[in-house]
């Protein structure tokens, strides 16, 4: 167990990477507010995060969970939210066969830019729509396995397996003192330094033209 | 003054007198359409257009579409696909979320399709241009105000002509200017500035990609944004971002610095209710005294970049293409180097020396923008 004071509320940092459209923000919304609305759900853009409170063991835990964009073009500003993330779920859709395609690129840039004790999981979305499934659950075990991630499939809309998957997540992270090494507090969003370096790099290039001055 | 900053003063006020009837109102815009007289009518959208009729006149003017545009083109159906044109479907799938109670599901249907292929038209039409998840936002905004050709000129335009470092192929020019909001808040209000320090910008992410339409649920105070968006600096947004962080300064002063998620959250939202022309106001003021060109992060972009070309007057579709070339260009053999150095460890002292020092030389150039207008 993770070394709190008693009156301390814990910070947990999980987020949701994945293609477009695989469901990723509704998982959230089903796990935070348990709400189902497709009518009112709209594409992310960037980043956006929702708090939950959470009990385990008789203590308080407080959730940040972030949904990020699943645009390519997004991707850079999306991995600078990796950082101190203590678990993440990359999320398909089961009745779409690129989105499981996919994976192997989100599971390879998470190796790259995590810890490697970071609680991982793999979730097949869509599962109320068994029956135009076009990933079969071994297949997405197999995934799973391969890149030495948890697994499950889950539906936002019938609510299935989404609280499990998160408490779980809870539950592990909880469990694995290396991911309390420093406190969480205040070190949830991306650093000024993530992206220093580049706006460095930039400002010497760009600057070689400063005509407009 | 640089290029960037347009330049309109003074005339506005003289007009105002000259508005208290309405007859005399709309006599003066037609006057004005006749004419072409582009810089009147900038000056009455950034004041506030006061119907859809206006609107439907107004912003495709300001946006640079001319009568030629509208003669007969090729068919865009029978123009090659666009890369993005799958990512476009899954968003505009997405869309017409705010009037989903007031419209039937067969009108939401047709409009989804109408904003699908206004899309695609004018990505297959520039096929340089990338689509960004919230340029659906935006154009169905213009879907909603105008009919579907002009709104697809219209589009156009935008994607070309204010928008364009935002439809380049990486996400970078996005964030430059990003990058000038925390700039702003510390010579505007320092203690917020100061209080936010350490909270990267990328909560305005969504106001400032799609000019507030992802968010604002108040369709006539989205109108007005428009109309103040369209003919001013494509840095605007920024400012307005400013004036709705500043107009809850209390607020987001009360939240402590060691609760960043929290005020992350809090700056991700809209005051509510929304003071439009309280806001609108208080960003025009902001540009004025403290244009882009003072801003730090402003001198390292590439001059092709609509930071820095802005302009409303001699816009044509075709130089819209020739810019978006060329700012592909600069942005790429910019980054380029930026990607290969960003790997070599130890670099980063220099790079901050570096920029240091050019942030001193800009400022000892004084780079000075003149005001958009006299409010």
């Amino acid at each position: 167990m993770a070394p709190f004071e008693d009156d301390y509320v814990p910070t947990l940092k999980i987020l949701l990477i994945g293609n477009s459209s695989v469901g990723k923000s509704a998982l959230m919304l089903r796990f935070t507010n348990d709400m189902w609305a497709p009518e009112e759900s709209s594409t992310t853009i960037g980043v956006d995060f929702k708090v939950k409170m959470v009990m385990v063991g008789g203590k308080p835990y407080k959730l940040t969970v972030w949904d990020t964009a699943g645009q390519e073009r997004f991707r850079t500003l999306t991995k600078s939210y990796y950082r101190n993330a203590q678990a993440v779920l990359v999320v398909y859709d089961i009745t779409n066969r690129a989105t499981f395609e996919e994976l192997p690129r989100w599971l390879k840039e998470l190796e790259a830019n995590t810890a490697s004790d970071i609680v991982k999981v793999l979730v097949g979305n869509k599962l109320d729509k068994d029956s135009s499934r076009a990933v079969t659950t071994e297949e997405g075990e197999d995934m799973a396995d391969r890149y030495n991630v948890g697994f499950l499939e889950a539906s936002a809309k019938s609510n299935t397996h989404v609280k499990e998957c998160f408490m779980e997540m809870v539950e592990t992270i909880i469990e694995t003192p290396t991911l309390w090494g420093q406190s969480t507090t205040g070190l949830l969003l991306p650093r000024g330094d993530d992206i220093l370096e580049l706006e460095a790099a930039r400002e010497e290039n760009g600057g070689l033209s400063l005509c407009q001055c | 003054m640089t290029s960037g900053e347009h330049c309109i003063q003074g005339r506005l006020s003289a007009h105002e007198e000259q508005f208290h009837s309405p007859d005399n109102r709309q006599q003066q815009i037609r006057k004005a359409v006749s004419d072409h007289d582009i810089e009147f009518l900038a000056e009455v959208s950034i004041k506030g257009l006061r119907s859809n009729e206006e609107r439907q006149i107004i912003w495709p003017l300001l946006a640079g579409v001319r009568d030629e545009d509208r003669l007969l083109r090729p068919s865009w159906i029978d123009l090659p696909p666009h890369k993005d044109e799958a990512q476009v479907a899954l968003d505009t799938d997405r869309s017409f979320v705010f009037v989903r109670e007031a419209w039937s599901r067969k009108r939401i249907r047709s409009m989804k399709v109408k904003l699908n292929d206004l899309i695609i038209e004018v990505l297959r039409r520039h096929p340089i241009l990338s689509y960004f998840q919230g340029f659906h936002d935006i154009c169905q905004e213009l879907l909603l105000t105008l009919d579907l050709p002009t709104a697809v000129l219209t589009a156009e335009y935008i994607a070309l002509h204010n928008i364009r470092d935002t439809m380049l192929p990486s996400i970078e020019p996005t964030l430059s200017y990003l990058r000038l909001l925390p700039s702003l808040l510390l010579k505007v209000d320092d203690e917020v500035g100061r209080h936010l320090g350490t909270i990267q910008p990328f909560y305005a992410l969504p106001f400032f990609l799609t000019w507030f339409a992802h968010d604002m649920r108040n369709r006539e105070a989205l109108m007005r944004l428009f109309d103040l968006f369209i003919p001013t600096h494509p840095c605007m947004p920024v400012y307005m971002i400013a004036a709705t962080i500043l107009c809850r300064r209390e607020l987001l002063l009360d939240i402590s610095e060691s609760e960043p998620e929290t005020l992350h959250s809090e700056l991700g939202k809209l005051p509510l209710p929304f003071p439009t022309e309280d806001l609108i106001h208080q960003a025009v003021k902001m540009f004025n005294q403290h244009p882009p060109s003072t801003l730090d992060g402003y001198a390292g972009t590439p001059r092709s970049y609509c930071l820095k070309t802005f302009t409303l007057s001699g816009r044509t579709l075709s130089h819209g293409d020739e810019l978006l070339d060329k700012a592909t260009r600069e942005g790429m053999a910019m980054e380029e180097p930026m990607h290969r150095k960003s790997h070599e460890a130890g670099m980063q002292n220099r790079y901050m020396v570096i920029a240091g020092l050019l942030g001193l030389a800009t400022m000892m150039f004084g780079v000075y923008g003149r005001r958009v207008f006299e409010w």
